[in-house]
């Protein structure tokens, strides 16, 4: 039963992904991330991990793909222009999906034992807490560091434009 | 076997189906409720032609709702304007599948539990369920092209998105003294310490009430659909029955809302001081009941803010945020770590 709903949410999550870049317009693009986003949901859920479930909605879904139907909104889309793009960025476009792809696959082929080999039961709210805490506390904060910085620096910028209107 | 296709298909079947009910009923209810209170108050009548006092005025809208002429205008985007409003109400209900109405009951030898799905993590699916029903009013206000929708959609996109962020914090106090976020068990924990967290955690209780009206975009805070400045917001280009999937939706929002609060501060389906001696008496009451009473109380105040309070203006309503509500959560998160780790 779990690797049937495992399955399925992993087909809607790669075939709205690919939907996601093929689609002309860019809101409905937005919407099919959503679907993507919520599949991948299902798919921690199938794996047993509630709380990466629960997180994926409501940080993804929830916050981050929601700021982008925001900013669609409020560029104006009929002024956008199709750019000629030279060579060497139409070669990136091309080469990086591949060669992510290749390493996809590459780990798939080396590592064919079991993909999901964590914990059968899935891993408690509290375990991954107190983990967090003692063995990646280091990253943890780091990471935290990097977004405080991400914060401050948006503050400044946004108040600089402030501050010359009002002049 | 027979016990077997009742315990694991007939049961979750009518569960399910009752669960997707519940809402509606109240969403009927709550309209009727609504506009006699509101007449009230402003010492009018309101509606009281349709059956008794009115009661059957809801179904009377609902009929005349559904034979309305479904309207679109060429310059819409088909298939997102058909989507959004199904978008909205589909999420609103889905919410309550992890919301417990009462405790296990018996019913012909058969324990029943009142929620469809118990989650570890119930609290969390619960909240981001029900913010991703904001996906059906900005894709509604967006799809309608045209300008009124389109401002109530992205005013409605800021709105949730800073109020989710003390809903969350004050969400973090009360887990602080459960020790877990499934909704069952934060319910059992009130019950073990035989108090109602809202005495203990009156801070957070006002602060997640306030940011729960902004989450349902409620009046004082319904700037999303402001009439006086928006005509109606995001839906004023939907008519008929897509325009009711909005409506419901919105009255689904605001049972959800009082749900939540009942259950994390004031104890579910439990009865008042559930270990008193002198007041056991009250547990006879089914605990379905309390529920009902409780979430009836908090949906009466809804209708009473808003025939109270005049509508904040949209850089009021951010100040309030921003400047109040999640400094004070976080200023309450600290406060409530501090006298936990103490104690």
């Amino acid at each position: 039963m779990n690797l049937i709903v495992f399955w399925f949410f992993g087909a809607v999550a790669v075939v709205s992904a690919i939907i996601v870049v093929t689609h002309r317009n860019p809101m409905h693009s937005v919407l099919y991330l959503s679907f993507s986003v919520l599949a991948v949901s299902g798919v921690f859920f199938s794996l047993q991990a509630d709380f990466l479930g629960a997180i994926q909605i409501i940080v993804y879904a929830g916050g981050i793909v929601v700021l982008y139907t925001f900013v669609i909104i409020i560029i104006n889309l009929n002024e956008l222009q199709r750019e000629k793009r030279r060579f060497v960025p139409r070669l990136f476009l091309v080469l990086i999906p591949v060669v992510l792809m290749a390493e996809v696959a590459y780990a798939l082929y080396r590592n064919t034992a079991s993909v999901a080999g964590g914990a059968e039961e899935g891993i408690t709210m509290e375990e991954l807490a107190h983990r967090l805490m003692s063995s990646y506390v280091v990253p943890f904060e780091i990471a935290s560091v990097l977004l405080l910085a991400v914060l401050v620096g948006s503050i400044i910028i946004a108040r600089k434009r402030v501050i010359d209107d009002s002049n | 076997m027979s016990g077997f296709i009742v315990s694991e298909i007939i049961i979750p079947v009518i569960k399910s189906v009752a669960v997707a009910l519940f809402p509606l009923v109240m969403t009927v209810v709550m309209i009727w409720m609504e506009r006699r209170v509101v007449a009230l108050i402003q010492s009018r009548l309101g509606p009281n032609r349709v059956g008794f006092e009115g009661v059957l005025q809801p179904i009377a809208d609902a009929i005349k709702l559904f034979f309305k002429e479904d309207i679109m205008h060429r310059g819409a985007d088909r298939s997102l304007f058909n989507l959004s409003p199904v978008l909205t109400l589909f999420t609103s209900l889905l919410a309550f599948c992890f919301v417990p109405l009462g405790d296990s009951i018996n019913v012909f030898g058969y324990t029943i539990n009142l929620w469809v799905a118990e989650s570890p993590v119930g609290l969390l699916l619960t909240l981001g369920i029900s913010s991703i029903s904001v996906f059906g009013v900005i894709f509604g206000g967006w799809s309608s092209n045209s300008k009124y929708p389109l401002l109530g959609g992205l005013r409605s996109v800021v709105q949730v998105l800073s109020y989710e962020i003390p809903i969350v914090l004050t969400v973090l106090s009360v887990v602080f003294f459960s020790h877990s976020i499934s909704l069952v068990d934060i319910v059992a924990s009130q019950k073990a310490e035989g108090m109602w967290y809202a005495f203990y955690l009156p801070v957070s209780f006002i602060v997640f009430w306030i940011s729960a009206i902004a989450e349902t975009n409620r009046a004082p805070f319904d700037l999303p659909e402001a009439e006086s400045e928006l005509v109606a917001g995001f839906h004023t280009e939907y008519s008929g029955m897509k325009f009711a999937y909005y409506y419901i939706a919105e009255y689904t929002h605001m049972v959800l809302a009082s749900s939540l609060v009942v259950i994390l501060f004031f104890g579910g389906w439990l009865p008042p001081f559930p270990n008193v001696e002198a007041l056991s008496f009250l547990g006879y009451v089914p605990g379905f009941i309390w529920y009902l009473v409780k979430i009836m109380f908090f949906l009466y105040v809804f209708i009473w803010i808003r025939a109270t309070f005049p509508r904040y203006r949209f850089d009021e309503l951010i100040r309030l945020a921003w400047k109040w509500l999640v400094p004070l959560s976080l200023a309450n998160v600290m406060a409530i770590a501090l006298v936990r780790s103490l104690g």
